[in-house]
């Protein structure tokens, strides 16, 4: 498959035409990725690319534990419709994750829907979409390692 | 939109808003700040264009910037 827009194949070839954007947004995700607490990172980015994209789950990750289920309840409603994301939810966030957590957490989701979007319109595959380096598999726990 | 910041400010003595919230995280909140500064201070598109986009996108989300 490649892109309508120059023919590029996957997302970072397209990246790589902004250079210098393309560095520092990599660095931005992956610092992004690494600030996100647990499995958070990972999850955030399955299920908005589930529901955007029409890619991936989070099947492999069940159960969750109570802090994970509600990012993912957020994470849901940020690709559904924002204006969901209540009061209710929001304090529910907060009686797990610290402010500084969240604000990793609710930028993790704005990367994921951006770019998810981003690769939908100009019909890039989902594959090699994870340029933050994160560690895909259900039981890693914070190990985020290499930063493209 | 919310009118009432979910999260406090991260700074003493200043009101919560996008800046004082994102300074819980100044890692983040600095990346963020660079990135954005290259975005509109550099590139290809002209800036009315990126403008009005970001305008045009900020009524259709209810973003109050």
């Amino acid at each position: 498959m490649s892109s309508w827009l120059g023919g590029h194949a996957d997302e970072a070839s397209l990246l790589a035409v902004r250079t210098g954007l393309a560095d520092q947004l990599a660095h931005l995700r992956g610092d992004v990725a690494r600030e996100c607490p647990g499995r958070t990172a990972v999850l955030i980015e399955r299920r908005i690319g589930q529901i955007v994209g029409g890619v991936g789950n989070i099947d492999e990750f069940v159960p969750l534990d109570a802090a994970e289920a509600v990012v993912v309840a957020v994470a849901e409603q940020f690709a559904l419709d924002v204006h969901g994301i209540d009061d209710s939810l929001v304090a529910q966030l907060g009686q797990h994750y610290t402010p500084a957590e969240q604000v990793a957490i609710m930028f993790r989701m704005a990367f994921a829907e951006g770019f998810t979007k981003l690769r939908r319109v100009l019909d890039l595959p989902a594959d090699g979409a994870h340029p933050v380096g994160i560690d895909q598999s259900p039981n890693h726990n914070q190990e985020i390692e290499g930063v493209a | 939109m919310s009118t009432v910041p979910r999260l406090p400010s991260a700074i003493a003595d200043q009101p919560a808003n996008f800046g004082t919230i994102l300074a819980h995280h100044m890692q983040l909140a600095t990346g963020f700040g660079s990135t954005y500064a290259t975005f509109w201070s550099h590139g290809v598109l002209d800036h009315p264009t990126k403008e009005a986009t970001r305008i045009r996108n900020a009524r259709i989300t209810d973003c109050g910037y």
